[in-house]
């Protein structure tokens, strides 16, 4: 599964708990999460509230998101 | 300024005297400032403040005040500039005063008078002093915000690899820079690949690997993968007394190190150029391109399959 937020542009620690647990939910349904298009602002914020998103992957775009799933990367 | 007339008398004083009292008042400026401005230039500015104080002193007209003052501060901001002190700037002003108290102690009657000037002089010599730091201090800070912009190059490496030198210690101020700037060229090159060089960072304490760390976990969010280069034995040695953990951030000693990584990450490999020693298995002579059926050391990229065993090229043993 592809979550793309290129378009999220502000984010608080609820949205950063939400990505973490729907990438472990879909790891449940044995379901490989990909985060892409994270914007900087938004990495930084991210960073300083202490969320590293562990245990979900990331990439820079759609494409290279693909690629992890294709399992390319 | 007094309402009374004391103000006339020493402005007529200053008047009657001039070529006396700017004379005197140069010397001592020149004096003070150990020549580093020709008497000529001196003498053209205390000319100009010589004028405006009079005209101020006998109220001829109200803008009088303020063109003082600002003569006073382009004077001032360009003694900041030069590097003068600021005791020699002021010294430029309050020599005024000694230069007339000079000539007025020959006539006791005009002291009282000479007390109010005084004051009138103390205040502008304040004036030139508030002005001169205001001026250092936009030097400064000029100074500071282009160290901030030189000091943070992120540059690319290779295709998808790029790297950010680092010099100087890390505070909270350079690493949010530094952060921002890494993660917009990441997005901006669709890299892939990040590399964090230290050698220029003196000392790595908990606070400088913090920043490091959150760096490198904002870069990672992105999808990028990082690595610090460039810890020095010293820096080595710190990190592990002070019990730092750089958890799963691959760390490597040299920028080249990490470059070698980052290639083989991404399937890349740097192998020798063989071609200069690739010889034609008939002539002997170079060959025309990779490809030529008669190319007994398949060169360049291909050559990875043959080239232990066909070492060294024909056309090199000969």
């Amino acid at each position: 599964m592809i979550i793309d937020i290129t378009a999220v542009e502000i984010v608080d620690s609820f949205i950063g708990r939400m990505l973490s647990t729907v990438g472990s939910v879909s790891r449940l349904f044995g379901a490989e999460t990909v985060i892409v298009g994270m914007r900087p602002a938004v990495a930084i914020t991210l960073t300083e509230l202490g969320l590293t998103l562990s245990g979900v992957r990331t990439a820079l775009n759609a494409e290279k998101g693909l690629e992890i799933l294709n399992g390319k990367a | 300024m007094e309402a009374d007339g004391t103000n006339d008398r020493i402005a007529a004083f200053l008047r009657d005297n001039h070529d006396k009292v700017v004379g005197r008042w140069g010397e001592l400026v020149v004096a003070g400032v150990h020549g580093r401005t020709s008497r000529e230039e001196v003498r053209r500015e205390l000319e100009d403040l010589y004028a405006l104080v009079i005209r101020v002193l006998s109220r001829a007209d109200e803008h009088a005040n303020g063109e003082l003052l600002a003569a006073l501060d382009e004077l001032s901001r360009s003694r900041a500039r030069d590097g003068f002190t600021p005791g020699e700037t002021a010294l430029g002003v309050f020599s005024l005063k000694e230069a007339v108290y000079e000539f007025v102690a020959d006539a006791a009657d005009l002291v009282p008078e000479f007390l109010a000037f005084s004051r009138m002089i103390d205040d502008l010599g304040l004036r030139t002093f508030e002005e001169y730091s205001a001026a250092r201090e936009q030097i400064i800070s000029n100074q500071a915000a282009a160290m901030l912009e030189l000091s943070t190059p992120v540059v690319r490496l290779w295709e998808g690899i790029i790297a950010v030198p680092l010099v100087g210690t890390l505070d909270s101020a350079r690493t949010q820079l530094v952060m921002e700037k890494l993660l917009e060229t990441l997005v901006a090159t669709g890299a892939d690949h990040a590399v964090i060089d230290i050698t220029g960072v003196p000392t790595v304490d908990t606070e400088v690997a913090q920043h490091l760390l959150k760096t490198v976990s904002a870069a990672r969010l992105l999808g990028a993968e990082c690595t610090i280069s460039g810890i020095r034995p010293q820096v080595a040695q710190t990190i592990v007394s002070l019990g730092i953990e750089f958890g799963d951030i691959t760390t490597k000693a040299t920028l080249a190190d990490a470059l070698a990584l980052a290639l083989s990450q991404a399937g890349l490999k740097v192998v020798p150029d063989l071609w200069n020693e690739c010889r034609s298995s008939r002539s002997g002579k170079r060959c025309s391109s990779p490809s030529s059926s008669t190319c007994r050391t398949t060169p360049r990229f291909a050559c990875k399959k043959t080239w232990p065993t066909s070492w060294p090229p024909p056309g090199r043993a000969a």
